[in-house]
């Protein structure tokens, strides 16, 4: 090929190429853009997206874009003092508090959201000490758990109509047949894992709680996302999954109907989804006018359309909302927000460290394979059954990482090692080595017991 | 004129120093030094419960019966802890695929065989992270998975998870590797070597065991050596086969997991000691290896002066062996086959094979984070590759020309050819860590997370084309050189208008295989690619960020869009160094007549 033709040729590619590069990077740079840090994942931030930027309000604050990003609640407190972003939308309650605790949220002062704020239920707003608004609620939904029933009937198994039930013998054997029945996200990694297991502890108590907790770990797929978990339960790789009603319905859509989802009776939990201004923002009008949109008819109408979450405000012609949530209140229970965040840390790594570890999830499988087969085999009888799992599952003694002495892990110490393993990393690790020590060294006594 | 050309020199010596000091030294030292304590993490790392178990705890395999007289064989390997685990997934897969590869190598090497065989396992090379590993998992799938549509009618099935699907999925895809690198050192083996000893009446296997295995020592250690460190670094596997407890369990994964606490931000001492392993593995790896990586990097882009040309018609037993070793090759070559078909799928769901369509390539080009992550990736690509080509020409210069102290030169030449050892992740949390700071001046990884990318690219890939140019440095006279020097010219000009030009070659084939690493590198581009989100036409992340979102987070419906765009990617950025090649060469011709 002629030199020249060739040279014209990469040069036009080279010149396209940062052309089209710089034409999409600095499009939209000289007008007004928020960046909102979120747990939504790209496709719904981009249908938020366009939806708020064809409102009036969009318009009237002079709001050329909106940027989502979806990164992990590590990164948020660094984000909130870097000035470089405006709002958080979606994600724990707790995450919130603590925010605003530390003074990472700037206070809402638009006289219309106050004004909307003060008609909205106490436990929709979070507040500073100095009674200013740090986040509010934009919409609330309902945690629960999908159901393949393509699973279910393939392996015969029994369908848990509340969380107790998965330690029916009849729902696990599947794992007979090296089918875990659950796919069940890391608390750690997942909001909805997390309110899953404060809420099982809630309604069941301490101690049960733990049991029930014991056995979802014993018969779940451990997975890093409530999105992986999701699918595994929609295509029918496993039985069951922890969801909130619009990965729920999602999962019913794909599945085509193979896998619906379900609110245990009285076990659900009310989800708030909230929205706080970033303390360092360069744009608190119009972040606020972001806000003052999502409250809006408009607003609450769209997220009820996006998420399938229900209007902190009533709004009329919500047809969808009335079907699902008709019954809502009897199916749910009054879940204790701040008790879950005085122990929330304690909870989620003794969790991780004592079921979802993969050292200790692998005995818990073992322990319930050969119980089941004993079972089968008329080795055991149920109780006996169940006088395993409380076994297995009772809360642990472990060495305190502060004294060094053994300490039962009751609900008085876990409140009391909370903040002290969120302040300092390097005794939160220890910490979890003492409560995997304490496992381990408990599911190898019962499986030496069991294999006699 | 003496003092200038020394001062030329020191230029020569300090240009691939700063860098290396600034970009690998000062986080590593940082992290490890600064804002750790290197001893107690290593301790909470090594007593952690667990981290060694022994004896290892199975069962390896279970034969499971079903009620329809099938029988399901699990395959899920020993869980021996997260470090017995990557070292003896890492030796394994290193040791078992270097065998593999070398025994098909030697057989292609040495018979006449068409050369459709010859080019099979190349498919293999193709690098799609993620994919691949849901590809290996699909097809072991105990329900729909294509091996177990094949044992359906023998009512057997197989599947392999946990660990053993992470050593699997490495095994697989790393066989092509091994034989891309024995074969092409073989070939660069003087064909008097092999008459030679076929005149003296040699029979193959003395050939074999006489001749090829023993020159092409080198290869077999650099394929051990490099699948390896890859093996150890490679945190796709876990993450796919993770729903099995014991997949989880490899000192990748661990770190990965549980570097950031995702609540707090705060940094795990634990995780810190885990990647402290790494390292320090990797180097030792690196260090008892380097002088043989050295002489197999020299043999790329040059080739033998008479190449040996096979007349050798295979005999019975020959066939027979071959007939094996290519079911393995075949099987190797199906994980990037079927990613292959995947891109251009409409959906694969519960069936042995993706159905074919458009809707992959339609998912992958109608959004608009995912074509703005491929611009992203061909520019960071692009700059990583000219700050590589700087460095490596400087360093290299330095490292084989100049007359320096031993020690810098040693100090240097170790500096630029370290990186391949050292894992991405400790790459990544180094440069998190260390430049936080920088934050007063908006330039910190989070602010500007496309800065550190191109720069943990090009460090990290740096070696490739560094030892290529440094051996071909080596192999050229210095007559030309030192004639130019005697009519005037300066370091500079010599070096960039005598001795590069005859290196073109070289330099091409070192951009190309150094730009396909870095499209498809995984641990820096999750880590700090995803810091300002994904969101539009405006955001920094690299393809391989997306391509771990859509795989982890949307799950089975882009597969076939993530690959896709990969290929894509990896086709255009080929183009733009094969254009930018013959434009070159040109440029060559023009100079040198």
């Amino acid at each position: 090929m002629n030199k020249k033709v060739i040279a014209i040729i990469l040069i036009v590619i080279i010149i396209a190429v940062v052309g089209i590069y710089l034409a999409l990077t600095l499009y939209g740079h000289t007008k007004t853009k928020l960046v909102i840090i979120t747990r939504l994942s790209p496709e719904e931030s981009e249908a938020l997206r366009k939806a708020f930027l064809a409102s009036d309000i969009a318009k009237k604050y002079n709001i050329a874009d909106v940027e989502f990003r979806k990164l992990d609640y590590a990164l948020w407190r660094d984000l909130a003092t870097s000035g470089d972003v405006d709002l958080f939308l979606i994600g724990e309650v707790p995450i919130y508090s603590s925010m605003c605790e530390e003074g990472l949220l700037k206070a809402m002062d638009m006289k219309e959201i106050i004004e909307i704020a003060s008609k909205l239920d106490s436990s929709l707003i979070g507040k500073d000490k100095n009674g200013n608004i740090c986040w509010l609620a934009i919409g609330r939904a309902v945690y629960g758990y999908i159901l393949n029933k393509d699973f279910i009937k393939q392996y015969n198994l029994s369908e848990p109509k509340k969380w107790a039930d998965i330690s029916d013998p009849k729902f696990s054997m599947s794992i007979l047949k090296d089918a875990p029945p659950i796919s069940f996200p890391l608390p750690s990694k997942s909001g909805t894992a997390k309110t899953i297991v404060h809420a099982i502890l809630q309604k069941y108590g301490w101690e049960y709680g733990w049991e029930i907790l014991t056995s979802i770990g014993a018969l779940s797929r451990i997975v890093d996302s409530s999105e992986k978990a999701r699918d595994e339960a929609a295509e029918g790789i496993a039985a069951l999954a922890p969801a909130y009603i619009g990965y729920g319905i999602l999962a019913e859509n794909v599945s085509k109907g193979k896998a619906i989802f379900i609110v245990p009776e009285g076990e659900g939990v009310m989800y708030i989804s909230p929205v706080a201004i970033a303390k360092n923002t360069k744009h608190s009008q119009e972040a606020q006018a972001f806000i003052l949109w999502l409250l809006s008819d408009e607003g609450q109408r769209t997220i009820a359309r996006l998420f399938y979450y229900i209007p902190v405000r009533p709004i009329e012609n919500i047809e969808w909302a009335k079907r699902f949530y008709g019954s809502i209140k009897e199916l749910t229970f009054d879940y204790n927000r701040e008790l879950a965040k005085t122990i929330d840390f304690s909870v989620i790594y003794y969790f991780e460290a004592a079921i979802a570890d993969p050292d200790c999830n692998a005995k818990l499988k073992e322990i319930w394979r050969i119980l089941l087969e004993k079972i089968i085999k008329n080795e055991i009888n149920e109780q006996q059954f169940e006088d395993y799992i409380k076994k297995i599952g009772a809360p642990l003694v472990i060495i305190d990482p502060i004294t060094g002495k053994s300490t039962p892990f009751t609900i008085d110490y876990a409140k009391s090692i909370n903040d002290n393993i969120t302040k300092d990393p390097a005794l939160r690790d220890k910490f979890i080595n003492n409560v995997k020590s304490a496992a381990l060294e408990r599911y190898d006594g019962i499986l030496k017991e069991l294999r006699g | 004129m003496i003092i200038k050309e020394k001062y030329h020199s020191i230029i020569f010596f300090l240009i691939p120093s700063i860098f290396v000091i600034l970009f690998l030294i000062y986080p590593l030292v940082k992290l490890f030094i600064e804002i750790t304590d290197p001893i107690q993490s290593l301790m909470l790392a090594i007593t952690s419960s667990s981290f060694i178990k022994f004896p290892p705890e199975g069962p390896f395999i279970r034969v499971i019966s079903f009620t329809n007289d099938t029988s399901l064989i699990v395959i899920r390997g020993f869980d021996a802890g997260p470090l017995a685990n990557s070292l003896i997934v890492a030796s394994m897969v290193s040791l078992m695929a270097t065998l593999i590869g070398m025994g098909y190598a030697i057989i292609m090497f040495l018979y006449k065989i068409p050369s459709i065989f010859k080019l099979l396992p190349l498919l293999g090379i193709i690098p799609l992270p993620f994919v691949q590993a849901y590809v290996v998992e699909r097809m072991f799938n105990p329900i729909f998975g294509l091996i177990n549509y094949f044992l359906s009618p023998i009512k057997l099935r197989i599947t392999v998870t946990g660990i053993a699907g992470v050593f699997l999925y490495q095994l697989l895809t790393y066989i092509p590797l091994a034989y891309a690198i024995i074969y092409s050192y073989l070939k660069t083996i003087p064909s008097e070597f092999i008459e030679s000893a076929q005149d003296l009446g040699a029979q193959e296997l003395i050939l074999i065991k006489t001749i090829l295995i023993p020159m092409a020592k080198p290869a077999i250690i650099t394929s051990i050596a490099l699948l390896f460190t890859f093996s150890i670094d490679d945190v796709t596997g876990s993450i796919i086969f993770q729903s099995d407890p014991s997949a989880r369990n490899t000192l990748v994964y661990q770190a990965y997991t549980y570097f950031l606490e995702q609540v707090t931000g705060r940094i795990s001492p634990r995780a810190v000691g885990i990647v402290l392993i790494l390292l320090i593995i990797s180097v030792i790896v690196f260090v008892f290896t380097r002088k043989y990586i050295a002489i197999v990097y020299s043999s790329l882009g040059t080739g033998a002066l008479r190449g040996w040309v096979s007349k050798w018609r295979p005999r019975f037993f020959i066939y027979i062996i071959l007939f094996f070793i290519l079911l393995i090759i075949i099987l190797s070559s199906l994980p990037t086959t079927l990613s292959i078909l995947y891109a251009f799928s409409n959906e694969w769901i519960a069936t042995p094979l993706p159905s074919l369509g458009i809707s992959s390539i339609y998912r992958a080009l109608s959004i608009p984070w995912r074509i703005k992550s491929i611009f992203n990736t061909i520019m960071y690509t692009s700059v990583a590759l000219v700050i590589i080509l700087i460095i490596s020409i400087f360093g290299a210069y330095t490292t084989s020309r100049l007359k320096l102290l031993s020690i810098p030169k040693a100090f240097l030449d170790l500096s630029l050819s370290i990186p391949i050892a050292i894992p991405g992740i400790v790459i990544a949390y180094s440069y998190f860590t260390s430049f936080k700071d920088l934050s007063i001046f908006g330039m910190d990884p989070v602010s500007k997370p496309w800065m550190y990318l191109i720069i943990a690219y090009a460090i990290r890939k740096l070696p490739y084309l560094y030892k290529i140019l440094q051996a071909a440095m080596t192999s050229i006279p210095r007559d030309v050189e030192e004639a130019a020097f005697s009519l005037g010219a300066n370091i500079f000009k010599t070096t960039f208008t005598i001795l590069l030009p005859q290196l073109m070659r070289s330099i091409l084939i070192g951009l190309w295989i150094t730009s396909l690493t870095i499209i498809t590198e995984v641990s820096t581009s999750i880590t700090i690619g995803g810091l300002r989100g994904i969101q539009g036409f405006e955001h920094p992340a690299p393809l391989m960020y997306v391509v771990y979102l859509d795989m982890t987070y949307t799950g089975i419906k882009y597969g076939g869009a993530s690959s896709f765009l990969m290929l894509l990617t990896m086709g255009l950025e080929t183009l733009i160094i094969l254009l930018a090649g013959k434009l070159l060469m040109n440029i060559k011709k023009w100079r040198i007549p």
